[in-house]
């Protein structure tokens, strides 16, 4: 899961934002440099959130407020490209402003709304069970 | 502030003098392939869409390519891309255009369409899928002659008037380029040796043209494309004068003949065979078909390197590959662990630990991976919703209950603390509809496209399509599955919300009133209806 995504998720019960996230293993997959995508996106990015995100996952310091012009501060707009886009949480944990934990394992995090420490189920429900009768 | 103003009035200034002039059109043939016919329309349209504001962005150099959307594009109501778009035939005498029903099966794979520049056409051609290829017609005519006359009349540079309408290829043509001509005959097979003969007639026109044959590397090619009845007992004759036995063999029931020349042809089919399911490493029981699913990026309007999509049915994410592969970063979610990690369809156990089931197919075109797959539940959506909207476009196929149950996490039952498995309920399908429309709502950019399939019986009602006040029905082509399943390529888009907060009454009003579908439609109780299993019914499942 990319940085990018993690900005727009939130606890699915309570809808509470944001989502800490606690890395444990962080993988860089550097791809084309495209600034256009980013100047695209940028507005509908929580900048707070993600300056924080940035912070937990050492990727460096983004200014207080989001560059507006793409011309200059071509360093933040790359820096930018690096954390929204080449960075992927494999492992980790999100947590919600009240405290429950929602696993990323294998870089697909569960946001099922379940509270409890959740492990994936070792039986998987077919779909004959759910089909009751 | 002066100079801001002095800037509106100059624009206001350019857009007054463009609108004095005449936009200039050219007219192309259009020629669409046999397959998915309930679609051809939608997408076409959708891809000229899509061109335009690729080329807009490119810069306003280019004649007439101010941006696209619908809000901004004065027209007919039906037709605000103003592309005139009409089939082949309508312009044939009456006695050509309709024999007896069942005569038009590939009739309408030709349409004539105004589109602004050859580029555009060129462009429009690559990126659609059901379209075989673009032609400017040079002559078109009820039989060879009438045709061969048209091409002549067209190319006969008596009047100078008649040369400036001439487009850049033709004038190309008429000053010696290099050319190819070959046939193409719909409706009935043509042989090697016919071909020379069906040239031959169309030599007063070609003689017109100063410059040389070049088969191999030719500036233009030409094409004579041939429309015709079908004739019962044709392939039977034709087999028999191969084998040397000469029987008279039917002279071929000709609804139409073009001579054109070529602008652009489709790649559709070089993807459509890299990204063919059965050399999928990982797919499923309802994998999109790697065609539609990019006809559904098409339609969704997915721009290279710009848009943002969302599957939130995503199973073994065979729409998010197309969409990758169309340039859109995607992210894809499902409820059920087995299609995301990979195990459980075609895998006894889970796979390595370094690549997901899902994210092993990226991994096999070489596509960049997807900018994120997560398990979550629709109906208690994790995804936060900005004020402006974050989504360039959802593209899904929700589960209608027969190869996929429609369920939901069972938030009862399931004890947070103590239960290890997750319990499910199911849903109606009407729920479902309820639930994906309202996440659009909130989620989408303005202007940005909700595509989905609706799978339903064969007595569907235009009346019974979902509604909501925050969205326009753009289309819904069909698609049919067997006698008594169809399936509708639903595309709604996201009305600006600046428009809709002034259209609005009052503050009150502001509020988007909630999607509109009717509990019992053609699309409901599909498990029911068509595997016979009145036990699945879901008329008891409450909401």
């Amino acid at each position: 899961m990319r940085l990018l995504t993690h900005n727009f998720m939130c606890s699915p019960r309570t809808k509470a934002y944001p989502l800490r996230l606690v890395p444990a293993e962080i993988e860089m997959i550097e791809s084309a440099y495209n600034p256009g995508f980013v100047q695209h996106v940028l507005p509908r990015i929580e900048w707070e959130p993600l300056r924080a995100t940035a912070l937990a996952c050492g990727l460096g310091e983004l200014p207080p407020s989001p560059p507006q012009d793409p011309n200059v501060d071509e360093d933040v707009w790359r820096l930018l490209h690096r954390i929204l886009l080449d960075t992927h949480v494999k492992e980790g944990i999100l947590v919600s402003p009240s405290g429950a934990e929602y696993t990323i394992h294998n870089s697909i995090p569960n946001m099922l709304p379940k509270t409890a420490a959740d492990a994936e189920p070792k039986h998987v429900p077919q779909a004959t069970d759910i089909m009751d009768e | 502030m002066h100079g801001l103003r002095q800037r509106r009035r100059r624009r206001r200034v350019r857009r007054s003098a463009r609108a004095s002039v005449p936009a200039r059109v050219m007219r192309v043939l259009l020629v669409f392939r046999g397959v998915f016919p309930g679609l051809r329309i939608d997408e076409f349209r959708a891809v000229v869409q899509l061109v335009r504001a690729e080329l807009a962005a490119e810069g306003p150099t280019e004649l007439g390519t101010e941006a696209p959307s619908a809000g901004t594009v004065a027209g007919h109501k039906d037709d605000p891309l103003h592309l005139g778009l009409t089939t082949s035939v309508q312009s044939l005498p009456p006695s050509a255009q309709f024999r007896t029903p069942g005569d038009s099966l590939h009739g309408d794979v030709f349409y004539f369409c105004e589109l602004r520049s050859e580029r555009e056409a060129r462009l429009v051609a690559q990126r659609a899928f059901l379209l075989k290829a673009v032609y400017e017609v040079i002559g078109h005519g009820n039989s060879y002659e009438s045709a061969c006359d048209a091409a002549v009349r067209t190319v006969s540079s008596d009047s100078a008037r008649q040369a400036a309408s001439w487009s850049d290829g033709m004038q190309e043509l008429m000053k010696g380029a290099s050319f190819r001509i070959d046939v193409q005959a719909f409706g009935r097979s043509v042989k090697q040796e016919q071909k020379a003969g069906l040239m031959a007639r169309f030599a007063p026109v070609l003689l017109q043209f100063p410059g040389k044959v070049n088969l191999k590397s030719p500036q233009h090619r030409l094409m004579i494309l041939e429309d015709a009845f079908p004739v019962a007992g044709h392939q039977q004759h034709s087999q028999l004068a191969l084998n040397g036995e000469h029987l008279s063999v039917p002279e071929p029931d000709i609804r139409q003949v073009f001579l054109a020349r070529l602008i652009g042809e489709t790649q559709g089919g070089i993807l459509s065979k890299k990204f063919r399911l059965p050399d999928r490493q990982y797919v499923g029981t309802t994998s999109m078909d790697a065609e539609l699913a990019f006809i559904m990026a098409n339609v969704a309007l997915v721009r290279p390197g710009r848009s943002l999509i969302l599957d939130p049915f995503c199973g073994t994410g065979s729409i998010l590959i197309s969409a990758v592969a169309s340039g859109a970063h995607c992210i894809g979610a499902d409820i059920d662990p087995r299609v995301l990690r990979g195990y459980g369809y075609n895998q006894p156990e889970p796979q390595s630990h370094t690549s997901s089931g899902i994210l092993s197919n990226f991994e096999q075109y070489g596509l960049e991976r997807p900018a994120g797959i997560l398990r979550g539940d629709l109906v208690h959506s994790y995804w936060q919703s900005p004020c402006g909207g974050w989504l360039d476009a959802i593209i899904t196929d929700p589960p209608y209950g027969i190869r996929e149950s429609i369920r939901t996490v069972d938030v009862e039952k399931t004890n947070d603390l103590q239960c290890k498995h997750v319990q499910h309920r199911r849903l109606r399908a009407s729920d479902t509809l309820r639930v994906l429309i309202e996440f659009a709502a909130d989620s989408l950019v303005d202007n940005g496209r909700l595509v989905f399939w609706l799978a339903c019986t064969a007595d569907f009602v235009p009346e019974e399509l979902p509604q909501h006040t925050a969205f326009r029905m753009v289309s819904y082509g069909e698609q049919q599955l067997t006698m008594r399943m169809h399936r509708r390529l639903v595309v709604m888009e996201r009305l600006p919300r600046a428009r809709l907060r002034a259209e609005s009454s009052g503050p009150q009003d502001t509020r988007v009133q909630g999607a509109q579908v009717p509990d019992s439609g053609s699309f409901s109780n599909l498990s029911a209806k068509i595997l016979r299993q009145p036990w699945r019914c879901e008329t008891r499942l409450v909401p």
